[in-house]
């Protein structure tokens, strides 16, 4: 199998039903053993994916084969010890081990709360086709060069890709003057 | 280099040493640039957001599929049925494929797709309703329905409210755009509120209209199982597409 996390460092989505169901079983264990609900527990992992996510688009680095397992399970360490602290549980030892890599909550990704103009340029990029939605998130978001999304698009040029982008910028900004 | 392409750089995190050089310059010459990046950091941020919004919907049928598998603890005699099932069905499947009859999905979600009613703000209105969302119903009633999904996006943004995003999906569906209701019928769903069987009908029909005749199967199958919404539709419907 390919190295997940350089997967996940391209943005593409697909990894993760392999991750999702990889690892869920041995995650929801680990916090039953905790006592935690599995409503609770679930909720709880799929944070720690888009917290891991959100840490390979931000990583250039390569790193090897078993990182994406380690990151996942130090988020979820973290994210299932703030659970039990916010719930006044006892706080068992969430052990780790001296391989595993040590996250802080200051480091963990955290979804942001939009701020009016944000939640307004959200609503005017959903309007437009999904193809720019598209174009955008690569570029913008996903930090892809437009010579990787001519590769994962599948489209004829990197011109082509730099002048949709162009002509999505412009819809957006005509589109939001004329909200404005 | 043109200016435009270093911001891009900028915002990407992709220039060189001799490009920061040219890039500062720049900022400190066009007093636009400021601006053009807090526009572009904006969008990279909401982009984001959307982008982990279909990820978490993605998730919520992952676990789906993965409470099901979990369920369903068969003996093994039951697991060959189920194979021999598979098999069969597939052989139809490959028949149906080569029948010149088969089934048209669009044709289908067009008979069985209308627009969800409004049930949340009736005519008699309590005052603590808020305005706008009597004013997104009333475009919703009116047909209106670019306006609606816009409003109901917004009201979404600033309230929270769970059903609205069944009502935007339908909007959107009524105006054509399954790719965009899609997400959040599926978002709807993970919310569990008293309309989230309501999303599992339409998120059926949308998937429908995609093509995606499996995910539809499947969703048409748990809402009978529920028997709480469109039992004869979906049974009818269920029948057509096996």
């Amino acid at each position: 199998m390919k190295n997940i996390f350089t997967i996940l460092q391209k943005g593409h989505h697909r990894a993760f039903e392999t991750i999702y169901h990889k690892y869920r079983t041995a995650f929801l264990s680990y916090a039953k053993k905790h006592n935690i609900h599995n409503d609770a527990a679930i909720n709880i992992y799929q944070n720690a994916l888009i917290a891991l996510q959100a840490h390979a688009l931000k990583t250039i680095e390569k790193q090897p084969n078993s990182y994406a397992k380690k990151y996942l399970w130090a988020i979820g360490r973290q994210l299932l010890h703030e659970h039990l602290t916010a719930n006044e549980q006892s706080i068992p030892l969430l052990k780790e081990k001296k391989s595993d890599i040590h996250i802080t909550a200051d480091t963990i990704f955290r979804e942001p709360i939009l701020s009016t103009t944000q939640q307004t340029l959200k609503t005017q990029v959903a309007q437009l086709g999904t193809r720019c939605r598209e174009l955008l998130t690569l570029y913008y978001y996903q930090k892809l060069t437009a010579t990787e999304i001519v590769h994962r698009l599948q489209h004829e040029s990197t011109e082509m890709v730099e002048q949709q982008i162009t002509h999505c910028i412009a819809s957006l900004k005509k589109h939001s003057n004329a909200t404005l | 280099m043109e200016p435009n392409k270093l911001i891009d750089k900028y915002i990407q995190g992709r220039l060189t040493p001799e490009e920061v050089k040219q890039f500062n310059t720049l900022f400190e010459e066009d007093p636009s640039v400021e601006e053009k990046i807090v526009f572009l950091e904006n969008l990279s941020i909401v982009t984001g957001a959307s982008d982990r919004q279909q990820l978490r919907a993605q998730f919520s049928v992952f676990e789906t599929k993965a409470t099901n598998t979990t369920n369903t603890s068969f003996p093994t005699y039951k697991k060959y049925g189920i194979l021999i099932s598979i098999i069969l069905l597939i052989g139809f499947g490959a028949i149906s494929f080569f029948d010149p009859f088969t089934v048209d999905t669009q044709k289908l979600y067009n008979s069985y797709f209308s627009p969800y009613k409004n049930v949340v703000t009736p005519i008699i209105r309590e005052e603590s309703t808020n305005k706008e969302e009597i004013a997104a119903f009333k475009h919703y009633k009116n047909q209106e329905y670019h306006i609606a999904a816009h409003k109901f996006d917004s009201l979404y943004q600033q309230t929270q409210k769970s059903y609205l995003l069944l009502y935007q999906a339908n909007a959107l569906l009524a105006v054509k755009d399954s790719d965009c209701a899609i997400p959040l019928l599926e978002q709807h769903i993970t919310l569990k509120d008293q309309l989230s069987d309501r999303s599992k009908w339409y998120l059926a029909l949308a998937y429908l209209k995609e093509d995606r005749r499996a995910e539809s199967v499947f969703l048409l199958q748990e809402l009978l199982r529920r028997g709480t919404f469109k039992q004869k539709d979906a049974t009818t419907l269920l029948r057509k597409l096996q």
